[in-house]
């Protein structure tokens, strides 16, 4: 359905999530098997994906929901790697997925502060800025990232959209609606969001 | 599934980046600054994965076991993943689910067997030994036994362990079980069904939402009060495009991609029901071919539905009568591929039990039994199991009204009515209570304790036993505790569950008990040796598990073993579909429009127990007072996850949701701090919440999330969270089930 | 008054510097609560919040290290005589506030007592040229030597070699708070940072703390009326920077009220009068830090060393406060989508964070009282103008 899809560069692979909105119930489930898989520090501040629940009112004034999940963007344009000093935070060239190698983290916080997506926290106990990885080492072993695994909804969906035979590729193909979370900001995210019904 | 691949040159370079590593070791510089940044060295740390030693489980964090896979390294567990092929959530699991760990490696768990030496509810207890506490059971429960009959004795229950406790309770005499899911949850509504289709909706709800064209529910929060397959279900049927009509004073999680929502007035779900019945039949818009072959009393119904046209009905529920009429006309339009569902916890205004019954009717009249996107006709698993022997319930009369020549003739003596045993405690009547033994239940923070007086009944008692993977309010103010091992540390019963395709699902110990605690089958063994009727706890789950493995053929066996769950898929859920015949086990053997078993009592008794619903306003609202409505937020059960860190970190608080008129008329902005004061006790609450004014509740109400509000000192974390809506919350009853009605309680809201 | 400094100063000579270290002992508060408790559980930070009080901190103290960098760049290079006072001892402010700079900073960055720091020298070499603040690491470090050179030419008289380092520290100074306010600037999450009068405010009213930095060495130092000139001429380009400042602060105010909706607009909603940080942005760094530094300068007819230098005080004040504005305002509103309304986030500075503040100007004092001790600055007085 869009250009977007196709808009790659040189890399094997292109991952990444595709929500569908109409699926998502607010059930966290992801929020507590992302914190439990990757032994994320027990506060409220530290976690990888949640879901946001999003009130509103329509036209005649009646109250609305939806639902909104949220994790790190793994953006073509990833403004955290951009500002950090060190080359901790770093985008993979196979596959796109940006991550931060703690060895090399000096914890100025400018990845943070330089997301739009508040999607990175400060983890004391590894001494490093910390953040969605796509759940690489499940994928390293052939396994879904663990949010996916668990979506009770099964609204989110993983894989790689530059293979048309996937089903992301699919998904966003067949979609009766796209967006990405700020794009007005340039970072070409790589989580999308779709509608399946009018 | 692979996405990623290692080649062998990939592994050289890893292998040479680690050399650089090595070099960069000699620079003397700290030890966190080694790692050279070669780019395959940046992300080695990343490839890899271990995911632990399999064992199967099956979840018990709520009470609906959906089929867990526990991966565990080194003996410690590291994550808890959905069984794909469990049906009961088909790989996933909810944030409770998924939290499990977390309360097993909660510190603040019962570490040992607990005599207490303090007050009670003071919370000082004493370790003993497990022999220790068996005999203490004995020296404490047998005078009273033999002091006033083995009657008075009332056990609560809800979990794995709830056929042990069962039968131990039999064994000793005592015919007072009480399982709190009939009367303070699921009761009313089960009733109804069977007085309809012969069977119940059951905990796993049979309503094919995943295929359906149109769901009418009643206010069952299938997003908020999460159930997995439910939730997956109503997720694919939203997403495959179907409508959603719901009808909830509130706005819930449910409603986010509804149709319609239809802000009800509280209570008045059975002339919502009542009006689109009468617009089925006035309109022709049932299924006439279903009504003729399977159904009793078409006849009576058509008759008597006549007095609730739509436009009677709107003006009771405050719904206009045109939507009702359309409401009505696009269900049928999609029918046979409809469901309408009623509320799970069905303990509401009073009437809920004829409320449902006008909600089955609506399934009846659209012919939805047995077909795709209506109601699946449930079976059971295919292999003949093996048998226990178990004690009779004894024939002595029950404390709380239950049973044949009761006042609640209709109530089955197995489950029991929780609200009665609590009633007959305190009134000491009909004949003295004096022992409970409680089984994974709170009554103190989950029944409507503010107004029972709870505290007081809890007085008359001679003897608590609590049995219990953690503390609870309640627990603290046993006088024995008796630490059961989590669902994690243990191994179970098979899970047999009869459903759209039964399957059997195994649970074995992922780890040994951390602490000195044991199963629930160990635990009543162990009392049952000291009053000598240990012969009824023979089959150990261990045992039970083999004697399985005995009856199943060696493929089944096989797959069992290797998956954890098996599945016998080759049923027929959906047998009206297919132009079978269907089967209905009611008295008459058809769909009953209207209910023969009731016509004397009707008569007998009047209205409340007509044989077709007949519609009563609910109790009015007192002056200055708001309904105080409260439902299940997705990250917590009950007590079980209130101390869990990371459910915590989701939620610990609730929030009074009130409507902006009414907060204008009292003065309060949003976020003002406010309590609560019970308008029948006069009690106040003893926490302060912040207030969230919305339109999402309905003016009249406020709604807080139930659950919370747990006082529980042994508690590092889930201690003063929130407000109970316990001590808020009406105790009435249903007249025909005798099961609880909650709705009817009203608090007034005060600034803090 | 004179009294008591001349007691200080002939009974007491290391007065000064005793106190010093008791300031910067109260560093010794924050860093134990670091030690026991960790950086997260201490300080006022959050997820969402990252930036606080020791960014700020920082951000201060550079700014400062330029503001004086510059006033002697102006005596030495273009020869402006009136800023040629005192010129040791401004390269040896230059230099402290830029160690306790680096002080504060030490604390904010990951693991302080495992030098997690030094980590930026390992990785120096992966060149990240995107990064501001790699080049604010390149920048600064070579700052450090660059005053420190400044200051040994000046005490050995080279003046030529003096000249050349203060050029080029000056302008690597410049360079290096421009890439401070980069740092900021770069930023397209922050609508707030993401506008070129942001950095402009930033670089101004850094030069302006360093005016008002001298103004108030001149005052303390005595023997104001030997210093006329250069009074004048300080408080005259002051004025100038305040004014400045005052224009960047009133246009932005207005620019914005006119864009409600937008993002930048409603991250400008903290500044109104009832907003979080109204009361900071108008009385703090507004009136305090501008409007009365520019009233009192006006009325002492910029010759007045007591007004001038009062003005100093409370526009080092102003400008602090300005940092904190910037810095915090930057990034309590936040959304993570366009399709929600905005979260304010708060953001309260710990004790911690609050004595490490207090203990880095403790440590500043010390760089400069030892110095000035070391190097026998007391003696400038007296042959000052020599």
């Amino acid at each position: 359905m869009m250009n977007i899809v196709n808009k790659k560069l040189n890399k094997n692979q292109n991952l990444a999530m595709v929500i569908i909105g109409d699926r998502c119930v607010n059930c966290n489930a992801c929020y507590v098997a992302c914190k439990t898989d990757w032994e994320i520090p027990a506060i409220k501040e530290a976690y990888r994906t949640k879901v946001w629940e999003i009130e509103s009112e329509d036209n005649e004034g009646k109250p609305t929901i939806s639902f909104l999940p949220v994790l790190c963007n793994h953006c073509e344009n990833a403004p955290c790697v951009t500002v950090c000093p060190t080359g901790a935070s770093f985008k993979r060239d196979e596959d796109g997925i940006v991550l931060v190698n703690p060895d090399m983290c000096i914890g100025c916080k400018a990845c943070m502060v330089a997301c739009p997506y508040d999607a990175r926290y400060y983890d004391e106990e590894k001494q490093s800025v910390d953040k969605c990885t796509f759940c690489l080492p499940r994928l390293s072993v052939g396994l879904d990232p663990a949010c996916v695994d668990t979506c009770v909804g099964e609204s989110r969906n993983f894989g790689d959209i530059s293979d048309p035979d996937s089903s992301v590729a699919k998904l966003l193909k067949n979609a009766t609606s796209i967006s990405r979370l700020k794009e007005d900001k340039g970072t070409l995210p790589n989580v999308y969001y779709i509608t399946i019904n009018e | 599934m692979s996405r990623l691949n290692i080649d062998r040159r990939g592994f050289l370079k890893l292998a040479s980046a680690t050399g650089v590593a090595g070099v960069a070791g000699i620079t003397g510089l700290p030890s966190p600054l080694k790692a050279a940044s070669t780019k395959d060295q940046k992300s080695a740390r990343f490839l890899k994965y271990d995911r632990g030693v399999l064992s199967p489980s099956f979840c018990e964090m709520c009470f609906w076991n959906c089929g867990v896979n526990v991966y565990t390294r080194n003996g410690k567990i590291h994550k808890l993943e959905g069984n794909r092929l469990n049906p009961n959530n088909k790989g996933h699991l909810c944030a409770k689910g998924n939290a499990g760990i977390q309360s097993t490696y909660d510190k603040d768990r019962i570490q040992s067997p607990l005599k207490r030496v303090g007050k009670r509810g003071e919370g000082k207890f004493k370790k003993i030994s497990w022999d220790e506490a068996f005999e203490l059971v004995h020296t404490k429960l047998n005078p009273l036994i033999q002091k006033y009959g083995p009657q008075t004795l009332a056990t609560f229950m809800h979990g794995t362990g709830e056929p042990y406790i069962h039968a131990l309770t039999k064994a000793l005499g005592s015919p007072n079980i009480t399982i709190p899911a009939y009367s303070q949850c699921l009761g009313s509504r089960e009733m109804a069904w069977i007085f309809t289709f012969g069977t119940g909706v059951s905990g796993h709800e049979t309503y094919d939402m995943a295929n359906t064209k149109h769901m009418m529910i009643f206010g069952r929060n299938m997003a908020g009060a999460i159930q997995v397959r439910e939730a997956e279900d109503f997720a694919t049927g939203l997403a495959s495009g179907a409508k959603l009509t719901y009808i909830d004073p509130r706005l819930s999680e449910s409603c986010v991609n509804a149709t319609d929502w239809l802000q009800i007035n509280p209570g008045t779900d059975l002339a919502l029901a009542l009006g689109v019945i009468n617009a089925l039949i006035k309109d022709l818009l049932f299924d006439a071919d279903f009504v003729t072959k399977y159904c009793y009393g078409f006849e009576e119904l058509k008759k008597h539905i006549k007095q609730y046209t739509p436009q009677w009905a709107s003006k009771k529920c405050g719904i206009d009568a045109k939507t009702i009429e359309r409401i009505a006309w696009d269900f049928a339009k999609d029918a046979p591929n409809v469901v309408a569902i009623p509320a799970r916890r069905m303990t509401r205004y009073g009437n809920d039990v004829q409320t449902v019954r006008a909600i089955a009717i609506i399934n009846a009249l659209v012919g939805n039994w047995g077909v795709p996107g209506g109601i699946w006709v449930r079976s059971s698993v295919p292999v003949k199991l093996p048998e226990y022997d178990e004690p009779k319930q004894p024939k002595t009369r029950r404390a709380d009204g239950a049973g044949k020549g009761e006042k609640y003739p209709l109530a089955p003596v197995s489950l029991g009515r929780t609200n009665g045993i609590y009633e007959a405690t305190l009134t000491q009547k009909p004949y003295p209570l004096k022992a409970w033994i409680l089984y994974g239940t709170n009554p103190i923070n989950h029944s409507s304790s503010g107004v029972n007086d709870i505290f007081k009944a809890i007085e008359n008692l001679d003897l608590i036993i609590a049995i219990d993977t953690q503390f609870s309010d309640t627990v603290m103010y046993a006088d024995i505790v008796l630490p059961e091992s989590t669902y994690l540390e243990r191994d179970d019963a098979p899970h047999v569950q009869k459903d759209k395709i039964p399957f059997i699902a195994l649970r074995k110990a992922a780890i040994k008990p951390i602490y000195d605690t044991r199963g629930c089958f160990d635990i009543c063994k162990g009392i049952a040796k000291k009053f000598e009727i240990d012969k009824w706890f023979e089959n150990s789950p261990k045992k039970q598990i083999a004697d399985l493995f005995k009856v199943l053929t060696k493929d089944q066996a096989d797959t069992l073993s290797k998956d954890g769950v098996i599945k016998f898929e080759n049923v027929d859920p959906y047998p009206r579909a297919s132009g079978g015949e269907l089967k209905f086990t009611t008295s008459t053997g058809k769909v009953q429009l209207s209910v023969p078993v009731l016509d004397d009592m009707y008569k007998k008794f009047g209205d409340d127990f007509s044989p077709i619903p007949i519609y009563k306003d609910p109790i009015t609202l007192p002056k200055d007072s708001f309904r105080l409505l409260f439902g299940k937020t997705p990250f917590h059960s009950h007590a079980r996850t209130q101390n869990n860190w990371v459910l915590l970190e989701l939620q610990d608080d609730t929030p009074v949701w009130m409507h902006p008129t009414d907060a204008k008329k009292l003065g309060f902005k949003d976020g003002d701090m406010v309590n609560l004061i019970n308008t029948q006790t006069g009690a106040k609450s003893d926490h302060s919440e912040r207030l969230k004014v919305t339109k999402r509740i309905k003016q009249g109400s406020v709604f807080i999330h139930h659950g919370f509000g747990h006082r529980t000192k042994a508690w590092s974390r889930g201690y003063e969270k929130g407000t109970g809506d316990n001590y808020f919350i009406s105790n009435g009853f249903d007249p025909l089930s005798g099961a609880g009605a909650f709705n009817n309680g009203f608090v007034k809201v005060v600034r803090a | 008054m004179n009294k008591v400094r001349r007691y200080v100063q002939t009974k007491h000579k290391n007065i000064w510097l005793v106190l010093s270290f008791c300031l910067a002992a109260i560093a010794i508060y924050g860093i134990t609560q670091v030690f026991l408790h960790g950086q997260e559980a201490s300080y006022g930070v959050s997820r969402e919040v990252p930036w606080g009080l020791l960014i700020i901190s920082y951000s201060f103290f550079v700014g400062i290290t330029l503001g004086t960098a510059v006033v002697g760049a102006l005596a030495h290079v273009f020869k402006i005589e009136d800023f040629n006072i005192m010129s040791k001892k401004v390269a040896l402010v230059s230099l402290a506030s830029l160690v306790a700079a680096f002080f504060v900073i030490f604390w904010d960055l990951a693991s302080p007592f495992k030098f997690q720091v030094l980590r930026l020298v390992v990785y120096f070499t992966e060149f990240k040229v995107t990064s501001p603040i790699w080049w604010l690491v390149v920048l600064y470090a070579l700052e450090l030597p660059l005053l420190a050179f400044e200051v040994y030419f000046l005490l050995s008289k080279e003046k030529n070699s003096a000249l050349f380092a203060s050029l080029i520290g000056s302008s690597v100074g410049l360079i290096a708070y421009g890439v401070m306010a980069l740092v900021f600037d770069s930023n397209g999450s922050r609508p707030l940072w993401h506008t070129s009068s942001f950095a402009l405010f930033f670089i101004i009213s850094a030069i302006a703390g360093g005016f008002s930095v001298v103004l108030v060495m001149i005052f303390l130092n005595g023997n104001t009326s030997k210093y006329k000139k250069p009074i004048e001429a300080l408080s005259k380009t002051l004025f100038f920077l305040l004014t400045f400042m005052f224009i960047i602060d009133f246009w932005n105010i207005v620019i914005n009220s006119y864009s409600p909706d937008t993002e930048l607009g409603s991250t400008m909603r903290l500044f109104q009068w009832n907003g979080v940080l109204g009361k900071n942005f108008y009385i703090y760094e507004v009136f305090l830090g501008i409007v009365i530094p520019l009233l009192l300068i006006a009325f002492g007819k910029f010759k007045n060393p007591l007004l001038s230098s009062f003005a100093g005080i409370l526009s080092i004040i102003g400008i602090f406060f300005a940092r904190f504005d910037a810095v915090i305002g930057g990034q309590l509103m936040s959304r993570p989508s366009r399709e929600l309304d905005f979260v304010q986030h708060s953001y309260i500075a710990s004790n911690t964070e609050i004595s490490l503040l207090i203990g880095s100007f403790g440590v500043a004092a010390i760089v400069y009282f030892l110095g000035a001790k070391f190097f026998n600055l007391e003696e400038e007085r007296v042959d000052e103008q020599a």
